[in-house]
């Protein structure tokens, strides 16, 4: 039985009549990466912020590696390393500046420990340049840096790949995996980018105006995007034309793109398409499933917006 | 404890590694040298001469003074025109000082003694607006700017409580407020001293407390004149930084309390003057060295009335500035 890290009960925020997140229960085990997922405007950020104190807690609590934030507040600071909204820094100081200041605050921190830091997030060549200078992804990883700094249990990222390039993107996705799979991390990082969190995640929860809607694994959820037994096949001939009639005569509704020809089946069926061509002597070059069981999907389905 | 000291230790840092702070100090030194050394060159170029001549008897042109001064006195109590009566503190301040001179036989220095006309010429030359300026700017910045640049959210989910995060800028401020006094002291002490020599070290000096005269050291007059001026910038300061943690505008917070101290404060001393509970108004009165080196503007007012008073606005302010900081999300 791994530690419960980040333990959220019955979270609630209402500021004046208005209710902005109610009902928010999570479970964060050691070493877990959980993304918390949702549109703007959703209440992720809001969350987040009652998670590291920025935001007073209107009912339930929040305990971070077993302290509470609402009792314990220092305890549980001392758990945490977070990057709220941007990672913000002091602009007109080196990035070896900021790292000390922050250090400073935790008493075990010391030089060795922050060049460990530096290392990590590869910021060695920039890291005494003046923080302005620095481009958005640098600040980003600074913003990591001066978390990690205090080897908190779980760092908390909102909205990391924001304003980053693809590149940037997969840096950081494999140093949260590496993080936490040698150091036992626990990532909660939020998003509004669906793509992105099914690579990084174990689990996903989605927020939807304010509640909870699903927390799953992204497995769960991707098995939930599957329409019963319905699958959609991308099909590469030397004869698509000929291909989509035929299908046409056996009842299958298919679709010539410019990718090949779209079929929409159900799962038993696709025996009896294979031999219907081949026996047919179209030339099959290959036949694949679309992926198209990604998060938006199963997102759109579980809010029931439309896109 | 030892964790506060560090949260100020970390926000001495900041201030410190803005160039502001080191430009603003660095500015404060320069005031000072071209100040002194344009007031050097004007007693030089008119040919002002350092020393003044005590005739023999002092002790009956000052008796004869004072009898003038003790009815214009008299004429000022019974006066109806409240703008008239400021000068009645300033009239009895000198009364008691001739009539304490003549008692204990303290002939007047024929050469100023280097302590009072520093202290002189800090005040003439306002340095004590200079430096609050100063540090209202820091101030604005450590506290409210940390908003604006959003690394207040960087301090506030850290293992610290959010009064002593406050606290520990406030006290950052009021050590640059220290630094920036004793900067100006020591240039100040250090330029008159050699433009018009280090006369009278050991000398003694009158201290006006509004009701009567102490005899103490020239020194420590000097300490207490300075100490004075201090308080009047920690009242301003303390106004900026409850803006600052109110408004969480560096804007707001920088403009409103230069508005107070330049054009706010001699607006409420006119109230002051012309309504009886103007006194009691935030701001008229902390002027507090001019107390005693000008004696009362107000009728009435002393020294500990003005320190009173501006003490619980300070604490008011002060309180606000906690309160909410303390209760507001980030």
């Amino acid at each position: 039985m791994r530690n419960e890290v980040l333990k959220i009960e019955n979270l609630k925020k209402v500021i004046g009549k208005r209710t902005i997140v109610s009902d928010i229960s999570v479970d964060l085990k050691e070493g877990e990466i959980f993304g918390f997922l949702g549109p703007n405007g959703a209440g992720k950020s809001t969350t987040i912020k009652m998670i590291v104190g920025l935001s007073k807690i209107t009912e339930g609590n929040i305990y971070v590696g077993g302290c509470s934030v609402k009792e314990d507040f220092k305890g549980a600071m001392r758990n945490i390393g977070c990057i709220v909204e941007n990672p913000d820094m002091y602009k007109y100081m080196s990035g070896l500046d900021n790292l000390k200041i922050f250090a400073k605050i935790y008493k075990d921190v010391d030089a060795a420990r922050i060049n460990e830091v530096i290392k990590i997030v590869d910021l060695e060549k920039a890291i005494k340049d003046k923080v302005k200078t620095y481009s958005l992804g640098m600040k980003q990883r600074l913003g990591i840096a001066q978390a990690l700094l205090h080897s908190p249990k779980l760092l908390i990222l909102d909205e990391p790949t924001n304003g980053l390039d693809p590149a940037g993107i997969k840096e950081m996705r494999e140093l949260l995996r590496k993080l936490s799979s040698e150091t036992g991390l626990t990532v909660f990082i939020s998003s509004h980018i669906l793509g992105e969190m099914q690579q990084i995640c174990d689990r996903v929860g989605i927020i939807h105006k304010g509640k909870i809607i699903t927390i799953k694994s992204v497995e769960e959820l991707l098995n939930l995007a599957q329409d019963g037994d319905k699958t959609v096949l991308i099909l590469k001939s030397d004869n698509n034309e000929k291909a989509a009639s035929l299908l046409t005569n056996v009842n299958i509704s298919s679709n010539i793109l410019a990718d090949g020809v779209h079929i929409e089946t159900t799962k038993d069926r696709v025996p009896e398409i294979v031999t219907t061509l081949t026996s047919a002597g179209i030339g099959v070059l290959g036949m694949d499933r679309q992926e198209s069981q990604s998060l938006e999907d199963v997102f759109m389905k579980l809010t029931g917006e439309d896109k | 404890m030892s964790n506060f000291f560090t949260l100020v230790s970390i926000e001495n840092t900041k201030l410190w590694k803005r160039l502001s702070t080191k430009v603003m100090l660095i500015i404060m030194i320069l005031i000072i040298i071209v100040a002194t050394s344009i007031y050097k060159y004007y007693n030089v170029s008119h040919k002002i001469s350092n020393t003044i001549k005590i005739s023999d008897n002092w002790k009956q042109e000052l008796q004869q003074g004072l009898t003038l001064q003790k009815i214009q006195l008299k004429q000022l109590e019974n006066d109806t025109n409240k703008m008239a009566k400021v000068s009645i503190g300033s009239l009895e301040k000198t009364i008691a000082e001739g009539e304490y001179r003549i008692r204990n036989n303290i002939k007047p220095e024929s050469n100023q003694n280097v302590w009072a006309r520093s202290t002189d010429f800090a005040t003439n030359a306002s340095y004590g607006g200079i430096i609050a300026l100063f540090v209202i700017i820091s101030c604005s910045a450590l506290v409210a700017g940390e908003f604006s640049e959003g690394t207040m959210k960087m301090m506030i989910s850290r293992p610290y409580k959010r009064s002593e995060i406050l606290t520990a800028k406030l006290v950052a401020t009021i050590i640059y407020g220290l630094v920036l006094l004793v900067t100006t002291f020591l240039v100040n002490f250090i330029m008159l001293g050699l433009f018009f020599g280090f006369n009278g070290l050991g000398n003694s000096e009158m201290l006006w407390t509004s009701s009567k005269i102490v005899y103490i050291s020239a020194a420590l007059k000097t300490i207490i004149v300075y100490g004075l001026n201090f308080l009047q910038v920690m009242v301003y300061v303390i106004i900026a930084f409850a803006i600052s943690a109110i408004s969480r505008s560096r804007s707001i917070a920088t403009g409103f309390s230069l508005f107070l101290l330049f054009v706010g404060s001699g607006i409420i001393l006119m109230l002051a003057i012309y309504f009886s509970w103007g006194k009691y108004l935030p701001l008229g009165m902390s002027n507090f060295s001019s107390f005693v080196t000008q004696g009362a503007y107000i009728e009435g007012t002393t020294l500990a009335f003005g320190l009173g008073i501006s003490a619980i606005y300070s604490i008011i302010f002060c309180f606000a500035g906690y309160w909410v900081f303390a209760k507001r999300d980030i």
